[in-house]
């Protein structure tokens, strides 16, 4: 379904260079926008729900800077009152529930207060459907 | 804990008149190095050092110099000398 | 660590610190730093939102490596959202478009041929054969342009000036105005003036903030973030919420508050009522800096003039007012009682006590901060008149934590939409087409005779929309944008457009998306750090980047092609005789030569660029960017939006304008901060010509449409944290999309019950105009209550937008998504 422009785009671009009249050889390509082959007034049926995992190990980031991912389900509450992240992942607790702890750049003391900016985790900080591939492959290489 | 090493690039604007004392005292600092100098008195400024409190210190030493009008940061990098997988304590 | 490395890294950062001061180092240290195998960090404004942040960008062998929050920005501090984390991601999709498409049927171009790749110079060939045709036989009307919130500053000059001065044609709209028209309408009607007056310092600086339908925790994170630490921080500070539905942002609530689609209108003159029966009023503020109108009524949807619904208003379109006194103003919203407004909004009285009391009470600085919600609102520009009133009777203004906060949504369509004026309307620096002063000041720095810019509005978004369809609007070209999917009504009114033999449609996209599909030609498109850009936030901070990797080979920004496309049209081709009477000495010339080639635009060589890529300078052979900035800068500069150097932007993390005497302006209209306002004046809305800002006396008015038997829930549309606009972008980077890969419906789980079906159940959405499948979410992050359902746009594959009625708020003619009433049932199991 994921058809991509390969030998045909370099062919034109190298006709192209020269500058000539498209040859009326060239052959159409057969690009996709994300919803695939669905034509504009189609109506899709509807994919499957999203499924997120209910627990996991740390998942390696991509790239030096990244905001680590969740390996689990992201629906615990975030509100004034409780930061349910940190029911697991605060300083006091990360190791008996054998859970990342928040990261040093988000605190404010030796005891591990999450700076108020960092407060809202799922900013920064997503699950990942286990069940859904990405739609277009991605070619970003990171250090 | 993990070794770091930071490096910072500042733009130092000093007034002319005093130009020639505030490079003096800015070389005299540990971790500096001074690239470059404008004839209107800028000074192109890297720190480094292994800490970010390190750096820190240091701009903090240089915009209190007198005879300088302004510091600005550039540029900042920070390498850590040992391996890490994830954040720890 | 190596001594080499260290000394790679200090290099690094010393060749950084002498570009940013322009001074040359020794060779050795900058060889040094050129090493290929490390990564090298430049800043860059997020593509993304209108907050802007700054982000750090490493590349390394001319690609992306890695992306950080920037820690040297006042803006965000080295702090990112999700998707500004992911930015070294967005450029990287495999199906990245390289090459012209055409779509052709035996060698030529058919309206129903395939895509077919095509070079550079047949593409612009065909275009520019397709436009002198329509120029010739229909004349300017018949051409049009559909740009961008998100075009860089000179993208939208150059877009701007080549359609108003090169084929004298006012349809350039930009998708800007199906998010900040509303807006915009509400600062002229009120300050005369466009963009805030306070800046995100007053969020360091308020005591409570109010949201006004505004989802700021998933949509303005970096700024919720800031508002996050104040109210950890201060036990004083208090957050209130107004939504139509209970979304991420009431988390972090005190006064939490659900209220009625529409509604809003109500409950702030009921704010306003309550400040002047409680004696709230600042009367020495308010009778020195402020004066009273009664704004026309009836004013209709934006339909089409055959719509039932625009035969039946009575003054439809009609922005004016009549002067009346504070009394009269009082007694017009003295009707709003708190009773009313809370049973018209269905909030508990104690609540909307509660927030009325945090305007009214004068030692407590509010912040009031809006977006979508407000705008895209059949009634939009009065609701931004009213918020304005609230601040205005009680004199919070302009002052540090008194701001009436307009967010915007694009990151530069204040910038670049707004500010360079690419509107149908509009000229640069809020200056507009109708006003012969005007077009005057315009065609003299655009060195083009009098009467070249036309005098009456083109055709706004949802117009040029109808005038596809109509068959009256024949050559368009779209940038920066994907209105198959973002716009309105698609079925009946978009689509069609597009698909008319008539018309020959063209879009410029680095992806294929829904739009490009549609189209007859796709222009494969440059993004972001791959060409030289500026973008303007909301805070009014310009803020510019250098282009940092090549685009992939076949791919040019819009730029190069607004330019490069105007080489191909002769004036005489494109302007009519007497026009070219006034000056014959351009009607041999191109308009290249007359629009960007002028001596003026033209004037910086390639060397005065200190980035070592610039691709559009080195094609054109001068610095284009450099150029057209100037240009444009000039209209501003000693008329309220003063821009600072060239240079500055690049040296610092932006400037606020206006930027006088080298100094930026945190506060506008208020002396001792904005340059324009003299000492002894207090306070100046220098916008209006008596430096008064205005406070509407304007009414409840319903929304076009509302549930009925049929169609019997509340539709509202808008975005998710995870992704950007029609995710064209985030929905190819692997982790944004599996965080978030598909829309769904959010609904009160009694109204999900009543209807038979239950979370993950597929069900057909639809309204009068069509239907999309998608499945029942009753648990998420959104909770709507009974009667009113949300779905976000960003998936290509469940066009929400079909549902949704292309009604306007007459004035700012921005599109109401919002208030759609539609049916849900379940699909029937077609396995």
């Amino acid at each position: 379904m994921r058809k991509i422009l390969t030998l045909t785009a370099l062919l034109v671009a190298i006709t192209g260079c020269s500058g000539q009249q498209t040859d009326t050889n060239v052959a159409p390509v057969n690009i996709q926008s994300l919803a695939g082959n669905m034509a504009i007034t189609d109506i899709r049926p509807a994919d499957a729900m999203a499924i997120y995992p209910s627990r996991g190990s740390a998942i390696e980031r991509s790239f030096s800077e990244q905001p680590p991912l969740i390996p689990h389900k992201d629906d615990y509450k975030i509100t004034l009152d409780k930061n349910g992240c940190l029911s697991c992942h605060s300083w006091d607790k990360a190791k008996r529930m054998k859970a990342t702890p928040v990261a040093k750049s988000h605190v404010i003391d030796d005891k591990g207060t999450v700076n108020g900016h960092n407060y809202a985790c799922t900013q920064c900080h997503v699950a990942q459907a286990e069940n859904k591939q990405p739609l277009v492959e991605n070619q970003f290489s990171g250090k | 804990m993990s070794q770091e090493y930071h490096v910072t690039s500042l733009v130092v604007h000093a007034s002319p008149k005093a130009l020639q004392q505030v490079e003096a005292n800015i070389r005299a600092l540990v971790g500096t190095d001074i690239h470059a100098i404008t004839p209107e008195g800028k000074l192109v400024v890297t720190l480094e050092g292994s800490s970010q409190r390190a750096i820190l210190d240091n701009i903090e030493a240089i915009n209190a110099l007198s005879g300088v009008l302004s510091a600005s940061l550039i540029y900042h990098q920070v390498e850590p000398l040992a391996q890490e997988s994830e954040e720890i304590l | 660590m190596s001594i080499s490395r260290r000394e790679f890294l200090k290099a690094n950062a010393a060749v950084a610190a002498a570009t940013a001061v322009g001074v040359t180092l020794p060779i050795k240290m900058v060889e040094a730093a050129e090493q290929a195998d490390s990564i090298k960090w430049d800043k860059a404004p997020c593509r993304f939102c209108g907050v802007g942040c700054s982000v750090l960008v490493g590349t390394q062998a001319g690609k992306v490596v890695a992306t950080k929050g920037d820690p040297e920005s006042p803006v965000n501090r080295g702090l990112n959202c999700i998707k500004g984390y992911f930015l070294s991601k967005i450029m990287y999709g495999k199906d990245r478009l390289t090459t012209p498409l055409l779509r052709m049927k035996d060698g030529k171009y058919h309206k129903e041929g395939e895509f077919t790749p095509v070079s550079w110079d047949v593409a612009f060939d065909t275009m520019a054969a397709k436009w002198k045709h329509s120029l010739a036989t229909k004349g300017p009307t018949s051409v049009g342009m559909f740009g961008s919130g998100q075009w860089t500053i000179w993208e939208g000059y150059a877009a701007s000036k080549l359609h108003k001065a090169g084929f004298l044609t006012n349809n350039i709209d930009p998708n800007a105005r199906h998010c900040m028209a509303s807006a915009v309408g509400g600062f002229m009607r009120t300050f005369g003036i466009d963009e805030p007056m306070g800046c995100y310092d007053d969020l360091e600086a308020a005591d409570q903030f109010i949201l006004w339908g505004a989802n700021m925790a998933e949509m303005h994170p970096i700024l919720w973030a800031r508002i996050s630490d104040r109210r950890l921080s201060s036990p004083t500070c208090r957050v209130h919420v107004l939504s139509t539905f209970e979304n991420r942002s009431f988390d972090l609530a005190d006064n939490p508050m659900v209220f009625r689609p529409q509604s809003d209108l109500v409950i702030l003159n009921y704010i306003a009522n309550y400040i002047i029966e409680n004696k709230a009023v600042n009367t020495d503020f308010v009778t020195k800096h402020t004066k009273f109108a009664l704004g026309v009524d009836d004013i209709g949807y934006g339909l089409r003039p055959e719509h039932p619904l625009e035969k039946k208003a009575k003054n439809p379109g009609n922005g004016k007012s009549t002067p009346i006194s504070f009394d009269e103003y009082a007694k017009f919203v003295s009707t709003y009682t708190l009773e009313y407004a809370a049973k018209m909004s269905g909030v508990e009285p104690e609540k909307l006590e509660i927030l009325a009391k945090a305007y009214a009470n004068p030692n407590v600085k509010v912040m009031s901060l809006w977006t979508m919600g407000i705008n895209q609102h059949v009634r939009g520009v009065w609701a931004n008149n009213m918020l304005y009133n609230i601040h205005l009777l009680t004199g919070k203004i302009a002052t540090p934590g008194n701001s009436p906060f307009s967010l915007t949504g694009q990151p530069s369509a204040c910038g670049t939409a707004r500010e360079v004026g690419t509107f149908a309307h509009r000229l640069p620096a809020d200056m507009e087409v109708t006003n012969d002063k005007h077009r005057a000041i315009t065609e003299k720095l655009w060195q083009v005779p009098e009467g070249t810019i036309p005098a009456k509005p083109g055709y706004h978004a949802v117009l040029q929309s109808r005038m596809l369809k109509d068959g009256k609007l024949n050559c368009y070209w779209t940038m920066c944008t994907n209105n198959m999917q973002a716009g309105p009504n698609i079925n009946d009114e978009i689509y069609p457009g597009f698909r008319n033999p008539e018309n020959f449609i063209v879009v410029s996209d680095p992806y294929p998306t829904i739009t490009a599909m549609a189209a007859d030609l796709i222009l494969p498109t440059a993004m972001w750090v791959e060409k030289e850009g500026a973008y303007g936030n909301a805070e009014r901070r310009t803020h510019m980047w250098y282009q940092q990797v090549k685009a992939p080979e076949g791919a040019t920004s819009d730029l190069w092609q607004l330019v490069e496309f105007s080489k191909r049209f002769k004036v005489s081709e494109v302007w009519p005789a007497e026009l070219i009477a006034k000056q014959p000495e351009y009607a041999d010339k191109t308009l290249y030569e007359v629009l960007f080639a002028n001596g003026v635009i033209d004037k910086f060589p390639t060397s005065d660029c200190k980035a070592e890529l610039n691709d559009e300078s080195e094609h054109f052979g001068f610095y284009l960017q450099k150029g057209i900035f100037e240009e444009y800068a000039a209209f501003g500069r000693g008329h309220g939006h003063d821009l600072a150097d060239f240079d500055r932007y690049h040296e610092t993390r932006g400037l606020r304008w206006p930027v006088v005497n080298g100094k930026e302006t945190l506060r506008r209209f208020v002396e001792g901060s904005d340059p324009y306002v003299k000492a002894g004046e207090g306070f100046k809305f220098y916008g209006k010509p008596d430096g008064k800002a205005v406070i509407f006396a304007l009414p409840y008015e319903p929304a076009a449409e509302e549930p009925n038997e049929e169609y019997d829930l509340w539709m509202s549309t808008g975005r998710v944290l995870e992704h950007w606009h029609t995710g064209s972008m985030t929905a190819r980077v692997p982790e944004l999309y599996r965080a978030y890969p598909d829309a769904q419906i959010f609904m009160h789980p009694e109204d999900a019950k009543a209807r038979g079906v239950q979370r993950g159940d597929e069900v057909i959405v639809a309204s009068p105009r069509g239907e999309v499948k998608t499945r029942v979410e009753t648990k998420g992050r959104n909770k709507p209550p009974r009667g009113v359902v949300f779905m976000p746009f960003f998936d290509a594959r469940q066009l929400v937008n079909k549902l949704i009625l292309d009604a306007t708020d007459p004035l700012s003619k921005e599109t109401d998504f919002k208030k759609c009433p539609v049916k849900v049932f379940k699909a029937e199991n077609n396995q």
